[in-house]
């Protein structure tokens, strides 16, 4: 595994995606839920990682571009070739984390009362 | 010289700053079902025999089976590795001492005949003998303590077996390899992993193994490998010297060692996986059983379609709603009612595993056929039914914009709406990146021996010339002590 970490790229748009996705989540969550990903990513087979990183960059900049919540959105609700492969991962690494920590997560994230 | 530990949760030796150096009459690469198997075998015959094993020792119990814990702790790369394709593929690997026996399902079945029979026609597997390989077999059940639950299977075999027969299609439990106590129910097994049976076999017979030693490569001059290089537990490096080499790093890393090692010919070129596709399914009443699997399997359709259970832990159950959350996701709060099942298929399709220099991770690529995308719709199709005829009220197939089936009339709009490409396709039964036989397309001969090499094998999943269509550790194990009798049989022990 290689030295650096893919929290910059990755960071950004797992924390996006869980606020759509997700928003009963508290923020202390899904810094937690992000963290855990960007983990993961560290942990990816190394040509895998680097694909990942490679779909995570552009990404990445447009999570960044103020006003792109709509195109995010849509992102991250169509399975496009490699880009929803990318989404579907970082979805699947979140949810499996979420509802394995707090089992009882309601389905928009927040907590029951 | 150094020497590893002889015991199993204390194996780990550390190398001073220089490269340590180790010496073995055989050295096994990999401890999982090909590996220890022959390593206690090799032991007992009176080889020396040293195991490496490039994960950790992790004793029984210390993990919750399926649990994010587990993945950090006993799969490569935290259960997160991909086979690229449209779609990809997602696989999962054991990487702990024991291999993939510690975290996968427990479920055996034996190589069929037919599949046998066929092997050895198709591949040109020299003295393929099924009454040997039956009498293997039976050694082996025996070794693991295989047999079927005691007494009432959990609720979410139930499933599979009722919603069979209702529809008339052939089902039936398939034992694991698991110790049950006296009067001991579904949930009490412990399972008979490597750990528990062929290492300490192999350790009791003066194996030593070195865990958290990963193999760099092999060094080969001419048709001999002479040593491996390592990397241990520390990040030091080490060298093992060896008059035997068998590689048992399982169908990904037992090609791209042997690729790295300057070996590629026919290696890696013919990768076989059982790709599945899945579903949840919601009952009137619990079903689920967070740490463990159905035990049913249904095999009306084998060996193309096979159906059976997946671990259903809550987490587990998200991530097959994931597809389509915003219809979907309301099924989690009735969690204990929900469990996962697969609809897997014998493909047609091939991978490659390609070691690509500078890289520490090889690269993995599985192309599904057409008919391998028509058979996964149509096994998905008929999880789906016999779901609704086991008295589910509500399923949820794990594709982007799935609908929710809940009458038979919903099936045809699965039918309709299904790709591939919108799916989540995983397995966990990879094999045959270095098939045995006389085959030209064969990389190994009939016994596992390299071609063109003469003092390195192959003996794990990589082995076996294509898919069994069965989970294949009994296959692999069946082979493995084969190949190990047949060396044994061939070399003698330094003495």
């Amino acid at each position: 595994m290689s030295g650096h970490s893919s929290r910059g790229l990755v960071r950004p748009f797992a924390q996006r995606l869980l606020s759509a996705d997700l928003p009963g989540l508290s923020h202390a969550q899904r810094d937690q839920v992000a963290a855990f990903t960007v983990q993961r990513v560290d942990e990816l087979p190394s040509v895998l990682r680097l694909g990942v990183e490679i779909i995570a960059a552009p990404m990445r900049i447009v999570v960044a571009i103020p006003g792109s919540g709509r195109a995010i959105t849509w992102l991250i609700h169509h399975p496009l070739p490699l880009v929803g492969e990318y989404v579907r991962m970082i979805r699947s690494l979140a949810y499996t984390y979420i509802w394995e920590q707090w089992p009882l997560t309601l389905p928009d994230g927040s907590s029951p009362r | 010289m150094k020497h590893a530990s002889t015991t199993g949760a204390d194996a780990v030796t550390h190398a001073p700053a220089t490269e340590a150096l180790y010496d073995a009459e055989v050295l096994i690469i990999g401890s999982g079902a090909g590996g220890a198997t022959t390593a206690a075998l090799l032991a007992e015959a009176g080889f020396d025999v040293l195991i490496v094993e490039e994960g950790d020792w992790v004793e029984q119990g210390t993990v919750v089976p399926f649990s994010l814990d587990q993945m950090n702790r006993q799969y490569r790369s935290g259960g997160v590795t991909v086979a690229l394709g449209l779609p990809s593929i997602a696989y999962t690997e054991g990487r702990c001492a024991g291999g993939g026996t510690e975290v996968n399902s427990g479920l055996y079945r034996r190589p069929p005949a037919e599949l046998l029979d066929r092997w050895r026609t198709q591949y040109h597997i020299r003295d393929l003998d099924p009454d040997e390989m039956y009498a293997i077999a039976e050694e082996v059940e025996t070794a693991l303590n295989v047999t079927p639950v005691p007494g009432a299977v959990s609720p979410a075999s139930t499933v599979l077996q009722r919603g069979a027969d209702a529809l008339h299609w052939q089902n039936s439990e398939s034992p694991r390899w698991m110790k049950y106590p006296a009067g001991g129910s579904a949930a009490s097994g412990q399972r008979q992993s490597m750990t528990r049976t062929y290492l300490p076999r192999a350790q009791r017979a003066g194996a030593r193994l070195l865990t958290q030693c990963r193999v760099r490569r092999l060094s080969i001059n001419g048709t001999r490998a002479s040593d491996a290089e390592v990397v241990l537990a520390d990040g030091s490096p080490g060298r093992i010297r060896f008059r035997h080499v068998f590689v048992c790093g399982g169908a990904i890393h037992t090609p791209a060692l042997l690729q790295r090692s300057g070996l590629r010919e026919r290696i890696g070129d013919t990768l076989a996986v059982h790709p599945t596709v899945k579903l949840a399914a919601r009952f009137p009443d619990p079903i689920n059983m967070p740490d463990d699997v159905p035990v049913h399997q249904v095999k009306e359709f084998a060996p193309e379609i096979s159906f059976g259970g997946s671990a259903s832990n809550p987490g587990l159950v998200a991530l097959s709603l994931a597809d389509n959350w915003g219809q979907f996701s309301h099924a989690l709060q009735d969690w204990e009612r929900v469990c996962v099942y697969y609809a897997a298929i014998t493909s047609e399709g091939k991978g490659r595993v390609k070691a690509i220099p500078g890289l520490r991770d090889p690269l993995v690529t599985y192309h599904l056929t057409a008919r391998d995308r028509q058979m996964l719709r149509s096994g998905l199709s008929r999880l789906a039914l016999l779901m609704l005829a086991a008295g589910a009220d509500e399923v949820y197939p794990s594709y982007h914009h799935a609908p929710i089936v809940r009458s038979t009339a919903d099936i045809a709009e699965l039918q309709r709406s299904f790709a591939t490409t919108k799916a989540t396709v995983m397995t966990v039964h990879l094999c045959s990146t270095v098939p045995l036989g006389e085959h030209p397309r064969c990389a190994a001969d009939s016994f596992g021996q390299v071609r063109g090499m003469k003092n390195v094998w192959v003996n794990d999943a990589s082995m076996l010339p294509d898919a069994p269509g069965v989970n294949p550790q009994g296959s692999v194990m069946a082979f493995a002590v084969r190949n190990a009798r047949r060396f044994i049989g061939t070399e003698r022990p330094r003495g």
